[in-house]
């Protein structure tokens, strides 16, 4: 391979940073300014940020979103956990099946997985609401926490466990003291993954979202259509920088990992 | 009544016959070696003994205690894994007290004994270090204390020198055998290391294919291998197949087809003709220059030299085209015979093993 320069390669990194983030950093600095029809010159000012905390609609789909989100990271992640450890573990018949189907809802767009869930819940019954919701969000969790932490535990040997049991260790004790220990990495990244893409989730929650039901992509996005003010972006940026800080210590833990 | 008794174990993965052991026992307090080649069935077996499988059929007993359903965790053994299996996460005390702290011993007590272990290996103060810190001798004397702190009846050892360079081996399988002296505990040792088995063991379990071949202790097994594979894989073994011309007063005469007729001893009954192969140990061959007393003494020529240090390796044919080996002691330059030397290569009738396959 050759070497980049460092001349090309920062020109180049530049390049890409700045068309990652400039969209970015002009919503994040229009919320700080005063004019509510985003115009220049720029006045710094916090009052939108203060409208937030009147504005129950908003306030309301983002802890919808939050709770949404912490539901899905405990039930993904503790599935996820049983799953690892059964893939990485454990044969059984149905091994090579359960492998292929985590697959899917990586590879398949949400867009149609949402409409597929929503065609389902039809079906069954259930239609729209949180708890379809919920089980979306799960379903397309799932997958990323199983490989997150299977990951972490392909790079342990089993024989630690076998270690552990010949010293009168049964499985429980083995579990907590030995296998969770090890792979806590691997289950603090997917716990963060998880809900990181139930919180940004919009597809999947604007398709199962019942009417007066809402969670904080939604309701951006119904703003968007409907008029809005910088407080779109006071919440926006609140996120992001939220979001940020997940997916900066996520990575760092699957690093480690 | 043996510490550990197996009958009629067997152990299959689908069609594949792993191990097939009718009978086998282990006596308390013995250091009782199972060694083979690689896939032979005796990590097989010591992982039966030890729990992590189920045989296929029939019974293992430890301390007359039907076991084969048993989980490890319920079987009071001690085990030391090839890669010692250390839990990285905690420190060498951690690591040691672990079993103890599984089974609520109280503080004092604890921190007793895991010094007392880490005394007993040899490794004093080295509580607070991590597994990932110590070197490969280290860590498998931490894995020791750790199996032995729960002061278990049996003691499990899967290869557990493998990983070490050859000095450090040496070294470690003298302390092994005194500590297990020492502290008196059951112990099945697993092993590719011919030489380490011979060295360690009170007796020796051979095993081949899933098989028990032989059994019994070191200079037993070694001096009167009964297969030819047992001749070949313990030491070194000159095959010699022929048929019998005589066998008189338990006198046997071998001939060769190449016309060389050998002498060897046995009190089985061989008729006239029947096929045999002799084995001979190389170092049970001696050479000189001057024709010897033994009944086999042949001419021979030397065409390569081996030089091990301690000993030297000499490659033979004889005159009508046999190979041989044979080990000779270093006794220094003036007693080394150089390549092309005509000798004669002899060995006593004993030392002439008849195989039985």
């Amino acid at each position: 391979m050759r070497r980049l320069t460092p001349a090309s390669f920062v020109v180049y990194a530049g390049l890409v940073l700045v068309f990652l983030y400039a969209p970015v950093l002009v919503m994040m600095a229009m919320s700080f300014n005063r004019s509510p029809l985003y115009q220049l010159p720029f006045q710094f000012d916090l009052r939108w940020f203060v409208a937030l905390t009147h504005n129950q609609r908003l306030l309301q789909a983002t802890g919808n979103s939050v709770l949404l989100a912490l539901a899905n990271m405990v039930v993904a992640t503790i599935l996820g956990v049983m799953t690892a450890l059964a893939l990485a573990r454990h044969q059984f018949r149905g091994k090579t099946l359960l492998n292929v189907l985590l697959v899917p809802p990586i590879a398949i767009p949400w867009l149609i997985l949402a409409i597929a869930m929503l065609l389902l819940f039809n079906f069954v019954g259930l239609g729209r609401g949180l708890p379809s919701m919920f089980i979306g969000h799960v379903a397309v969790s799932l997958p990323y926490a199983v490989f997150v932490i299977l990951a972490r535990l392909s790079g342990t040997e089993s024989t630690l466990e076998e270690g552990a049991m010949s010293l009168g260790a049964g499985p429980w004790t083995t579990f907590f003291k030995i296998t969770l220990p090890l792979m806590l990495p691997g289950v603090i990244a997917a716990a963060l993954f998880s809900f990181t893409v139930s919180f940004d989730n919009f597809v999947i929650s604007y398709f199962l979202a019942p009417p007066g039901v809402s969670t904080l992509p939604v309701e951006i996005y119904s703003a968007i259509r409907k008029g809005f003010t910088p407080e779109i972006n006071a919440i926006s940026t609140i996120t992001f920088a939220f979001s940020m800080l997940l997916a900066v210590f996520a990575v760092r833990l699957v690093r480690e990992a | 009544m043996s510490y550990v008794e197996l009958e009629g174990v067997t152990k299959l993965y689908g069609e594949t016959r792993a191990l097939d052991v009718e009978r086998l026992g282990i006596e308390e307090g013995e250091f009782f070696a199972l060694v083979g080649p690689s896939g032979s069935g005796k990590t097989t077996l010591l992982r039966l003994i030890a729990g992590f499988t189920e045989p296929t059929s029939g019974t293992i007993l430890i301390a007359g205690k039907t076991v084969q359903h048993l989980p490890p965790y319920k079987r009071d053994i001690g085990m030391v894994f090839q890669n010692y299996a250390l839990f990285p996460h905690m420190s060498v005390y951690e690591n040691v007290a672990f079993g103890l702290k599984v089974r609520h011993l109280p503080q004092a007590e604890t921190e007793a004994r895991v010094k007392e272990l880490l005394d007993l290996v040899r490794l004093p103060g080295m509580e607070a270090r991590r597994p990932q810190q110590l070197s490969g001798g280290q860590q498998q004397r931490v894995a020791l204390a750790r199996s032995l702190v729960t002061r278990p009846r049996l003691l499990l050892l899967d290869e557990p020198l493998g990983a070490l360079d050859k000095k450090l081996r040496t070294a470690m399988q003298v302390e092994l055998r005194q500590i297990q002296r020492e502290v008196g505990i059951t112990t099945a040792f697993v092993t590719h290391d011919q030489e380490e088995a011979l060295t360690l063991s009170d007796r020796i379990a051979v095993i081949n294919e899933g098989k028990v071949v032989q059994l019994g202790p070191p200079a037993d097994v070694y001096e009167h291998p009964a297969t030819r594979f047992v001749a070949d894989f313990l030491g070194q073994s000159n095959f010699i197949s022929g048929s019998v011309l005589s066998h008189e007063a338990g006198r046997l005469r071998v001939s060769t087809p190449t016309g060389l007729h050998v002498f060897a001893r046995s009190d089985r009954a061989l008729p006239a003709n029947a096929n045999v192969t002799l084995a001979v140990r190389p170092e049970k061959i001696r050479l000189s220059t001057a024709r010897p007393e033994s009944a086999n003494a042949f001419v021979a020529e030397i065409v390569h030299i081996v030089y091990l240090g301690t000993s030297i390796t000499y490659h033979l044919k004889l005159s009508e085209g046999t190979p041989l080996i044979s080990f000779d002691r270093n006794e220094g330059a003036g007693h080394t015979y150089a390549i092309g030397t005509r000798v004669v290569a002899a060995w006593d009738e004993e030392n002439s093993l008849v195989m039985q396959d």
